[in-house]
C-alpha cells in the first residue's frame, strides 16, 4: 500500500493560486517549488542561499522552513552553501498564457477588421456575396448604391442608426431605374391617396374569405413602411449571387400588406370581375356582328381579302415581339376590304370649309360682283374654318356685331339699316380670298396665329383650292381690290351664271378638295383611311372644344353612325366615319380628351396590376381556342349592334349622337368577362403556376406596350 | 439525485419549447417583407454577449450572483440556443464574402469548441475519480518529483557491490524516461493500458532473476509505477479539461470583434428600415 501523494493538511500543503500569472520555474523543472513563490510581476522571491552561521567553529545551515528547511549537507567547510544556485526563473501560469493568447487573438481579430474597413479593399471583403449578373458592373463601386461607402466608421454609425437610410439608399436605385416613376418608393407606385382610393375599391368588390392561418400570426409584425414608403430592399434583395433573383416573392409575403388575404389562386382569390374589360377598348368592333354573321353568311364572303373568311382570331390578332399583348392587325390587312368603300363613301359630299353666303345683288350695290346672289345657303353660320380666318378681321368683327344674332340661312332678310354691315360681310369674305390667293401660306399664317395656330400644319392645303374659287367666283377681285382700299366706285356687273352647268371641280384623289359651284362651297372629303386632315382637324377640334364638341360640325360628321345614309339604313355604312371605330377617352383630372387613333397606346402610362401573356396560351394546333376564355356574351343579340348605347348616346335635343367619353366604362365587345374558374383549370395547385407574381406586377408604371 | 433528474428533464423541455417557439416566430417573420436577418442577428449579438459574460462571473467570483454551476448550466443552454439562431441567421448556408465567412468559422470554431469542453466537462470527471488518487493540477510535477526520488532510492540506495545489477538496469533501460515526466498521455486520453501491459510483462520476465530482497524493492517499484501511471492519468485529463479553453476563449474575443463590426457594417450597409 503506497502513501497518498498529497496531504492537505494545512501545516505541509502549500496554497495553491491558480489564478496567479506566475509560477515557480522549479515546479515546472523539477517539481521542487519554494513555497513563496514569484512574485506578481513574475520575478523570484526565493532567496535559498542561506548564510550559513558560524558557532563553535562550525558552520551550520540557517535556511528557512519556508525555504525547504535546513538542507543535509550542510554548508561547506568554508563557510559557503552547498546549493548556491537554487533560485528559478518563474513562469506564465496556464490562466497566463490563456489572457496572452486571448489578447493576441483579439488584436488580429481588430487588425482584420481595420483591414477590411479601408476603403480600397472593403469592397472586395466586406461584400456578403456577389451581386446580380445586372448590378455586375457597380459591384466594386459600393457608393453606388450604398449612401454609407462615402464616409468613414462615423459616417457607417451614423446610417446605422438613420431611421431613413434605407430610403436614402434606394434613391440611388432610382438613379438608375428611371422608369418607376415618381412615386416609385411608394406602395405599388401610385400615391398614398389612390392606394386608399384602389383598396376601398377592391374591398367594397370583393368577397370576404378565410384569412390563412400564418397570415393572421404573421399579421402581428407589422409592414416596413417609413412614412408610407418602401425601401428598394424591402423586395429586393441583393448579394445572393450572380444568378440570383432580385424579383423572387412568396405568395405569402405579398399577400402580408393586403387587407384581404386568401389561401390561393384556386381557392380563395377574388373573382377576375370585368378583367380583362376593365375599360372600354380602344377600337370599337362588334365581335358578335362579325363572327356570327359577317364571317359565316356567304353574302359577305365576296368583300373578304382575297374572298377568303378569316379562319380563327389569329387572322386579325397577332402577338406582340414579347408575346404578351394580342396586337390588332392594322387597317389595310383587316378591315380595307370591306370598309375602305365606305371611308371614300361617294356620296358623301365633304366637309364644307369654304362657302360664299347668298347676298342679293341690291344689298351690295356698288360694291363689285358677288357670285352667288340666289338659292339658299345651308347652315346658320359660316364653316368653322372660314370663321377662324376672319376672327381676327375688324370689319367683319365689326358688321357682325352691328347684325346682332345672324343667321346666314336669313341675310337676304336683313332690314335696309343692317345691308351695310352686310356689304362689310362681303368685302371680309373677298379680302380674304385675295390676300390667300396673294400671299398663299403668309396670309393663312397671319390670320390663323393668334387664333388657332395648329391648323397651320394640316395638310393637303386648301390654298390652291381657294385660288381656283377666286378664279371661277371673282375673276374681277383684283381690280375691286384696288379700287375699294384706294376708294373708287366699282361697277357692279354681276357675273352671269349658267345655272344649268354649274362649274364642279372633280375631287382631287390625292388631294381631297374640291369645289363646287351649285352652292359655291368648298369641300374636302376624306381620301381614305386615316386621312391627314381629317385626322388633324379632330385632333385639333378635341383639344379646343372639349366642352362643346358636339356643337362643332366637323364633329358632328365624323362621329354620326349613320354616315351618308340614313339611320333607317344605317347598316354596313355606319363604318364608315372615324369616331365610329375610333374611341374617345375623356381624362377626368384635367378635363381633355382623346381619340384613340391606335388599338393600343405606344406607352402605358396607366396603372397596371397585372400582366397576361398571350402567347404562352395560344395552342398552336387548335385554331379557335381563343374561345375558350374569350366567349360570347349570351345576351348579346346576334343581329348588327351598331349603335351600342356604351359607345354612342343621343344628345339632349334628340338630333345628333354623342360620344361617350367614359374611358372606364366597363367594354362592351361582346364578351364575357373571363372567369377565374377558367384559369383555374390550368393555374391550380398541381401545375404549380398560381403565384401572385404569375398575373400581378408589383410596380404598376413600368410596362411599354408597341403598337402596329 | 431525483432533484437532478427533475432539473435535466425541465432543462430539456424548456429548450426545446424556447426552440421551437423561436422556429416558429422566425418562420411567421420571414413570411412577411421584413428583413428577418435582422430579428435573428440582434438576438445572436445578445446571446454571445450573454456567453462571454461567463468569464466575467468566473472573474468576480466574489459577488453573489449566482452559482458558478447555475451561470455554468446558463451558459450551456444559450450556447446550444444561439447555435439555433446562428444557422437561422445564415439561413443553413455557409456565406459567401470573405469577412462573413470569417465570422462564421469564427463562431462555429467556438461554439464546437463549446460542445467539447461541455462534453469533456461531463465525462472527464468521472474518469478521473474512477482512477488513482485526484490531486490538484499544479501539484502534480511536486508528486512526480516525490515518487521520482522514491524509486531512485529504491533502486541506488543500499546498494550492495557484489548484489545483482539487474534492478538499476531494467531502472535505466525502461523507467527512467518514464519517471522522469509525463508520459503515455495520448494512451491515458483514450484509456489505453497498453503501456501498462508491456511493462509488466517486462518485469514479471525480469522476476525470475532476483533474489529475494531484489525481488520485495521490485515489488514497491512496481507499486511506484503504478501510482506514477495513475499520476499521469490524471494529468492527462485535466490538462485536456485546461486545454480546450485555449481554443475557446480566445477565439471568444476575435468572435465579438467580429460580430461587432459586422453589426455595424450591416446596419449602415444592409438598410435598416428595410
Amino acid at each position: 500500500m503506497t502513501e497518498p501523494l498529497q496531504s492537505f493538511d494545512w501545516k505541509s500543503s502549500n496554497y495553491e493560486r491558480p489564478k496567479d500569472g506566475w509560477v515557480c520555474g522549479r515546479v515546472c523543472e523539477s517539481g521542487a517549488p519554494c513555497r513563496l513563490g514569484p512574485s506578481s510581476k513574475g520575478e523570484c522571491q526565493l532567496q535559498s542561499r542561506c548564510q550559513p552561521a558560524e558557532k563553535g567553529g562550525r558552520y551550520t545551515c540557517t535556511r528557512s522552513v519556508v525555504n525547504g528547511g535546513k538542507c543535509k549537507e550542510g554548508p561547506a567547510a568554508d563557510g559557503t552553501c552547498c546549493q548556491p544556485e537554487s533560485d528559478c526563473q518563474p513562469r506564465r501560469s496556464l490562466l497566463a498564457k490563456r489572457r496572452l493568447l486571448g489578447i493576441f487573438a483579439a488584436m488580429i481579430a481588430g487588425t482584420l477588421c481595420l483591414i477590411s474597413f479601408n476603403r480600397f479593399t472593403a469592397s472586395t471583403l466586406l461584400t456578403p456575396g456577389k451581386v446580380t449578373k445586372s448590378h455586375a458592373n457597380l459591384e466594386s463601386n459600393c457608393s453606388a448604391c450604398h449612401t454609407a461607402a462615402e464616409g468613414g466608421l462615423t459616417t457607417w454609425i451614423h446610417t446605422a442608426f438613420d431611421g431613413e437610410a434605407a430610403l436614402k439608399d434606394s434613391a440611388l436605385c432610382l438613379k438608375c431605374h428611371t422608369e418607376m416613376g415618381e412615386n416609385a418608393l411608394f406602395v405599388h407606385g401610385v400615391s398614398t391617396d389612390r392606394l386608399t382610393e384602389i383598396t376601398e375599391q377592391i374591398q367594397a368588390k370583393s368577397e370576404i374569405t378565410s384569412t390563412p392561418f400564418a397570415l393572421k400570426f404573421a399579421a402581428f409584425t407589422g409592414h416596413p413602411a417609413t412614412n408610407h414608403q418602401l425601401a428598394c430592399s424591402t423586395c429586393h434583395r441583393e448579394h445572393h449571387g450572380r444568378e440570383s433573383s432580385l424579383t423572387h416573392l412568396t405568395d405569402l409575403q405579398c399577400q402580408t400588406c393586403h387587407t384581404r388575404q386568401f389561401e390561393s389562386f384556386e381557392h380563395g382569390h377574388p373573382s377576375l370581375e370585368d378583367y380583362p374589360y376593365e375599360r372600354r377598348s380602344r377600337i370599337y368592333f362588334d365581335h358578335a356582328a362579325h363572327l356570327n354573321r359577317y364571317f359565316v353568311k356567304d353574302e359577305f364572303k365576296r368583300t373578304m381579302p382575297n374572298g377568303q373568311k378569316p379562319a380563327s382570331c389569329r387572322s386579325c390578332h397577332t402577338p406582340d415581339a414579347t408575346g404578351r399583348i394580342m396586337l390588332t392587325g392594322s387597317f389595310e390587312k383587316t378591315c380595307a376590304s370591306c370598309h375602305e368603300p365606305q371611308i371614300e363613301d361617294v356620296e358623301f359630299p365633304g366637309v364644307p370649309f369654304f362657302a360664299i353666303p347668298v347676298i342679293a345683288p341690291s344689298m351690295i350695290q356698288g360694291q363689285g360682283e358677288w357670285p352667288n346672289t340666289q338659292g339658299t345657303f345651308q347652315t346658320a353660320k359660316l364653316p368653322q374654318f372660314m370663321e377662324l380666318l376672319l376672327a381676327n378681321d375688324p370689319q367683319y368683327q365689326n358688321a357682325i356685331e352691328q347684325l346682332g344674332d345672324l343667321d346666314y340661312r336669313k341675310l337676304n332678310n336683313t332690314i335696309p339699316e343692317h345691308h351695310a354691315a352686310v356689304a362689310e360681310i362681303a368685302w371680309a369674305i373677298k379680302k380674304l380670298l385675295y390676300d390667300i390667293t396673294n400671299q398663299g401660306e403668309a396670309a393663312l399664317k397671319q390670320r390663323l396665329k393668334n387664333r388657332a395656330p395648329e391648323y397651320l400644319n394640316l395638310s393637303p392645303s386648301i390654298i390652291s383650292t381657294l385660288s381656283q374659287a377666286q378664279q371661277i367666283w371673282f375673276p374681277n377681285l383684283s381690280t375691286e381690290m384696288k379700287n375699294h382700299l384706294e376708294k373708287k366706285p366699282i361697277l357692279n356687273e354681276p357675273k352671269e351664271q349658267n345655272q344649268e352647268q354649274p362649274c364642279t371641280l372633280p375631287v382631287n384623289k390625292t388631294n381631297g378638295w374640291h369645289l363646287s359651284e351649285a352652292d359655291f362651297t368648298i369641300r374636302y372629303r376624306p381620301i381614305g383611311h386615316a386621312d391627314p386632315l381629317i385626322k388633324g382637324w379632330l385632333d385639333q377640334v378635341i383639344q379646343t372644344k372639349t366642352e362643346s364638341l358636339d356643337d362643332s360640325n366637323m364633329w358632328r360628321i365624323f362621329s354620326n353612325p349613320t354616315a351618308s345614309g340614313t339611320e333607317a339604313s344605317n347598316g354596313a355604312l355606319a363604318s364608315g366615319r372615324c369616331l365610329l371605330c375610333h374611341s374617345v377617352d375623356e381624362n377626368r383630372e384635367n378635363g381633355t380628351s382623346t381619340i384613340n387613333w391606335l388599338p393600343f397606346r405606344s406607352h402605358q402610362s396607366e396603372e397596371q396590376f397585372t400582366r397576361f401573356s398571350h402567347a404562352p396560351h395560344l395552342i398552336t394546333d387548335q385554331k379557335n381556342n381563343c374561345v375558350r376564355c374569350h366567349q360570347f356574351e349570351k345576351s348579346v343579340k346576334e343581329e348588327l349592334q351598331t349603335l351600342q348605347s356604351d359607345y354612342f348616346t343621343r344628345n339632349q335635343t334628340n338630333l345628333f349622337w354623342q360620344i361617350n367619353r367614359n374611358s372606364r366604362q366597363t367594354c362592351t365587345s361582346g364578351f364575357q368577362p373571363i372567369s377565374r374558374q377558367t384559369c383555374v383549370t390550368c393555374h391550380n395547385k398541381t401545375t404549380a403556376t398560381q403565384s401572385c407574381l404569375k398575373c400581378h406586377k408589383y410596380h404598376t408604371h413600368d410596362l411599354t406596350v408597341t403598337s402596329d | 439525485m431525483r432533484n437532478l433528474l427533475f432539473q435535466q428533464r425541465f432543462t430539456v423541455a424548456a429548450f426545446a419549447i424556447l426552440s421551437l417557439l423561436m422556429i416558429a416566430g422566425y418562420s411567421l417573420f420571414s413570411i412577411t417583407l421584413s428583413k428577418t436577418s435582422f430579428a435573428s442577428g440582434t438576438m445572436l449579438l445578445i446571446c454571445i454577449f450573454i456567453l462571454a459574460s461567463y468569464q466575467l462571473r468566473k472573474t468576480f467570483s466574489f459577488l453573489s450572483i449566482g452559482s458558478t454551476s447555475a451561470w455554468l448550466q446558463f451558459h450551456i443552454f444559450i450556447g446550444l440556443f444561439s447555435c439555433l439562431l446562428f444557422a437561422l441567421h445564415i439561413k443553413f448556408r455557409i456565406p459567401n464574402g470573405f469577412f462573413e465567412t470569417l465570422l462564421f468559422f469564427s463562431y462555429l470554431t467556438v461554439f464546437l469548441s463549446g460542445v467539447i469542453g461541455w462534453f469533456l466537462s461531463r465525462s472527464v470527471p468521472y474518469r478521473l475519480s474512477s482512477r488513482g488518487e485526484e490531486v490538484i493540477f499544479e501539484r502534480i510535477p511536486i508528486h512526480r518529483r516525490n515518487i521520482l526520488d522514491k524509486v531512485e532510492s529504491l533502486v541506488f540506495d543500499n546498494q550492495d557491490s557484489a548484489a545483482s545489477k539487474a534492478i538499476p538496469d531494467f531502472y535505466q533501460k525502461h523507467l527512467q524516461a518514464f519517471f522522469a515526466g509525463p508520459s503515455n498521455l495520448m494512451r491515458h486520453i483514450l484509456h489505453s493500458e497498453r503501456h501498462r501491459h508491456h511493462l509488466s510483462q517486462k518485469i514479471t520476465a525480469m522476476k525470475p532473476f532476483l533474489n529475494e530482497q531484489e525481488q520485495i524493492t521490485m515489488q514497491q517499484i512496481v507499486e511506484l509505477i503504478q501510482q506514477k501511471d495513475d499520476l499521469d492519468y490524471q494529468y492527462a485529463l485535466q490538462a485536456l479539461l485546461k486545454l480546450w479553453l485555449f481554443v475557446h476563449v480566445p477565439l471568444t474575443y476575435s468572435l465579438i470583434l467580429f460580430a461587432l463590426f459586422h453589426t455595424i457594417a450591416v446596419c449602415a450597409f444592409a438598410s435598416t428600415s428595410g
